[in-house]
């Protein structure tokens, strides 16, 4: 898959399908990254680590893509992939239809103002020796974004935009809470007037009170500003909030994929199934119990779909420990890596029927780590 | 009617003062806790970082340095009647990982990095029970398979950086129960796991205090591990109890506004929403809390009543809150503030 992602290869993709006019915002085909594993006390000694392996995605303009996994699942890796901070050892980042790759001079700082990045911790990004209106002064001065005379009056409305005074331009970092510093990490990003903001746990720092603040603030910021999002993160139930689409990844590759509200309430894969079974719901309840056995590792698995070792799919069997599945369209527009997930037929001339029996034939297979209840 | 298992009343444990930094106000971290816990039952103490709650977790065992922290005369913490704040050193130590045992967040910084981990559980065994290096050894074994160590024969040589988090926190849990306590005090246990795997270990403490009978006290920000785990819950803010209630009634009618507005806050995976109910601005300092309710700046319901504070009221079936609204519930339905 070296060509532009057609219409044939949608099912392979991380995204909905193509309008066939105006190229995805960004898009990154077969992407992987090897690290060589350092020689310390780990048991991993000696074998390189696969943090990403063929991840594919795309997101189109002003939409909000999720990528979750636990950790060491190579959410964070996809992301700076993705942002050009690290070279891929194969694979392909499209942003406006341009190889990232092919991107100098001009067009590489043009790309460099245009995506801008989130972190969790935003003091870590910050110079705490800058006054805050300094610190954001700079990427205004370094992008020629407005004349010397309206810098000021940029900043201001800047901490005015994420919700700050503008007399905290002369404060410095350490002086507000973690909210609030979450708040000047956003107003940099934005300083430049980005197209696209990937946020790197952006809230699972924060109190559940002021989490809400801040995500109440990104959903308002991409209204207004018509930002697009990639948006990663481990919290299940941050990621329903945000997302509009969402791509569950697990030891490097994207297990499935899809329309938020479709892999929240009839998910295909079983990862994602126990992902999503293993979350404490904030009512009680039915106790919690382990939707599944083990941890994520990536030692020993040589052959086969990652996930096996773990799975509880009733059909596993030799196939699953021999190949490691393709990441297959199962659903319009929603894909997942499990051979024994069955491909949904739609009828193409009844959307609305082949939905209820798609319901009914996901309940069916599902294995009863959620609730049922689903939207009417 | 016979003492409760655990009985806290009117803890308070303050920091710094005097010298140092600021103008040496006193951090009041924990400012007058009270609550009880019953064999077998969990109590889920609940709240946002600096509402105090670890600090009241460590105060129980006297394990807040002091100084900088301190313990303020007339409060008390007594395990079947008998005063744990005024008990000797070797009766404290005795108690620690004896009759109450602790599981912290990270078990990197509890569990001895240059020691095997069945050494360490072993370690315990012996002190606490007595028994000799051979039977310490296989009870080690015992436990370790109990909590689902893999392999526990070999596993048991495994330095704690050989182990994932989630193992390492199956030999904290070993270690604890080593001792078969009567109350397990387990602060943010999962919070540093993922999902899966914490699952996997709240399972495990549910299955354990099945078999074991034990009491435990459940520390934690996050409102639904709470709600799958506790009994009871008693929520903090600002150094203070401000509402204590079975766990069904909390969640299905918070009394509190904080809670109430906590709750609103959190995000549930089942329910999308286009916005969540953020609670306006941010968690006082400690040095400083506000005059009267401490919740009172940040409450949308606040009236000129709550300049002056109530103590935790009464309301029904077992419910206390800090709040005039039970007193008042007819100002609930007023909406104001809303």
């Amino acid at each position: 898959m070296t060509d532009r992602a057609g219409p044939a290869a949608a099912g392979g993709v991380a995204g909905a399908p193509p309008d066939g006019a105006a190229p995805p915002l960004l898009e990154a085909v077969g992407l992987a990254r090897t690290y060589a594993a350092s020689g310390g006390a780990f048991r991993r000694r000696g074998r390189p680590i696969h943090a990403v392996r063929d991840v594919s995605f795309r997101i189109e303009r002003g939409e909000t893509l999720a990528l979750v996994g636990e950790s060491g699942c190579g959410k964070s890796t996809t992301a700076r992939l993705a942002l050009g901070l690290e070279e891929p050892d194969r694979g392909t980042v499209r942003f406006g239809g341009r190889d990232l790759s092919s991107l100098a001079g001009a067009g590489l700082r043009a790309f460099r103002r245009r995506a801008q990045m989130v972190f969790q911790d935003p003091v870590g990004s910050l110079n705490h020796r800058l006054r805050v209106g300094d610190a954001l002064r700079e990427p205004l001065r370094v992008h020629g974004i407005v004349p010397r005379g309206e810098e000021s009056g940029r900043v201001a409305g800047l901490l005015r935009r994420v919700g700050l005074d503008p007399g905290d331009a002369r404060r410095y970092p350490h002086e507000f809470s973690g909210g609030q510093r979450q708040r000047i990490g956003i107003a940099r990003a934005l300083s430049v007037e980005p197209d696209l903001v990937v946020a790197d746990e952006p809230v699972s720092a924060l109190d559940v009170s002021v989490q809400a603040q801040i995500l109440n603030l990104l959903a308002d910021l991409q209204r207004d500003l018509g930002l697009t999002y990639l948006f990663i993160a481990h919290d299940l139930a941050v990621v329903r909030h945000v997302a509009d689409r969402v791509a569950v990844m697990y030891l490097g590759r994207i297990v499935e994929t899809g329309p938020a509200d479709e892999l929240f309430e009839r998910p295909l894969h079983p990862y994602t199934r126990a992902l999503l079974g293993a979350v404490p719901r904030p009512r009680p309840g039915p106790r919690v119990r382990a939707s599944v056995r083990g941890e994520a590792s990536a030692a020993g698995a040589t052959a086969g779909c990652p996930f096996e070792p773990r799975c509880r799919h009733p059909e596993r069997d030799a196939a699953c420990r021999r190949d490691v599945p393709d990441l297959a369209e199962k659903r319009p527009g929603a894909s997942a890596r499990c051979m024994k997930t069955p491909a949904w037929k739609v009828e193409l001339r009844d959307p609305a029927r082949g939905l209820a029996d798609d319901e009914q034939a996901v309940r069916g297979s599902a294995t009863g780590t959620r609730e049922d209840g689903g939207p009417a | 009617m016979t003492a409760p298992l655990l009985e806290v009343e009117d803890l308070r444990t303050w920091f710094g003062g005097g010298s140092g930094e600021g103008e040496g106000r006193e951090a009041r971290a924990v400012d007058g806790v009270s609550f009880r816990l019953g064999a077998g039952e969990t109590l889920g103490l609940v709240g946002e970082s600096g509402c105090g709650k670890s600090v009241t977790a460590l105060s129980l065992l006297r394990l807040v340095p002091e100084p900088p922290g301190r313990i303020l005369a007339g409060s008390s913490v007594r395990l079947r009647g008998e005063e744990l704040l005024e008990a000797p050193p070797a009766r404290l130590r005795e108690v620690r990982g004896g009759e109450i045992a602790m599981v912290f967040q990270e078990p990197m910084t509890s569990l001895n990095p240059v020691l095997p981990v069945g050494r360490q559980v072993a370690e315990g065994i012996r002190r606490h029970r007595g028994l000799g290096a051979r039977e310490a050894e296989r009870e080690t074994v015992r436990l370790l398979d109990r909590v689902g160590i893999p392999e526990p024969e070999e596993r048991r040589r495994a330095y704690p950086h050989q182990l994932s988090g989630g193992m390492r926190q199956r030999v904290m849990i070993a270690m604890a129960l080593a001792c078969r306590p009567s109350i397990l005090v387990a602060d943010e246990p999962t919070t540093a796991l993922d999902v899966t795997v914490q699952a996997q270990i709240l399972e495990l403490l549910a299955d354990l205090q099945a078999e074991l009978g034990m009491a435990i006290l459940l520390i934690t920000h996050d409102l639904g591990i709470v709600a799958q785990v506790a009994d009871r819950v008693a929520v903090m803010y600002a150094g203070r109890i401000v509402e204590e209630a079975p766990v069904e009634a909390l969640y299905s009618r918070p009394l509190h506004p904080y809670t109430e507005g906590l709750l609103a806050a959190v995000p549930d995976p089942d329910r999308p929403s286009e916005r969540l109910a953020a609670i306006a601005g941010r968690v006082p300092d400690p040095a400083h809390w506000p005059e009267g309710c401490r919740f009172r700046p940040r409450c949308p319901r606040a009236w000129g009543r709550c300049a002056s504070e109530p103590g935790l009221l009464a309301g029904e079936a077992g419910r206390r809150a800090r709040c005039w609204l039970v007193e008042e519930p007819g100002r609930r339905s007023r909406g104001e503030g809303e």
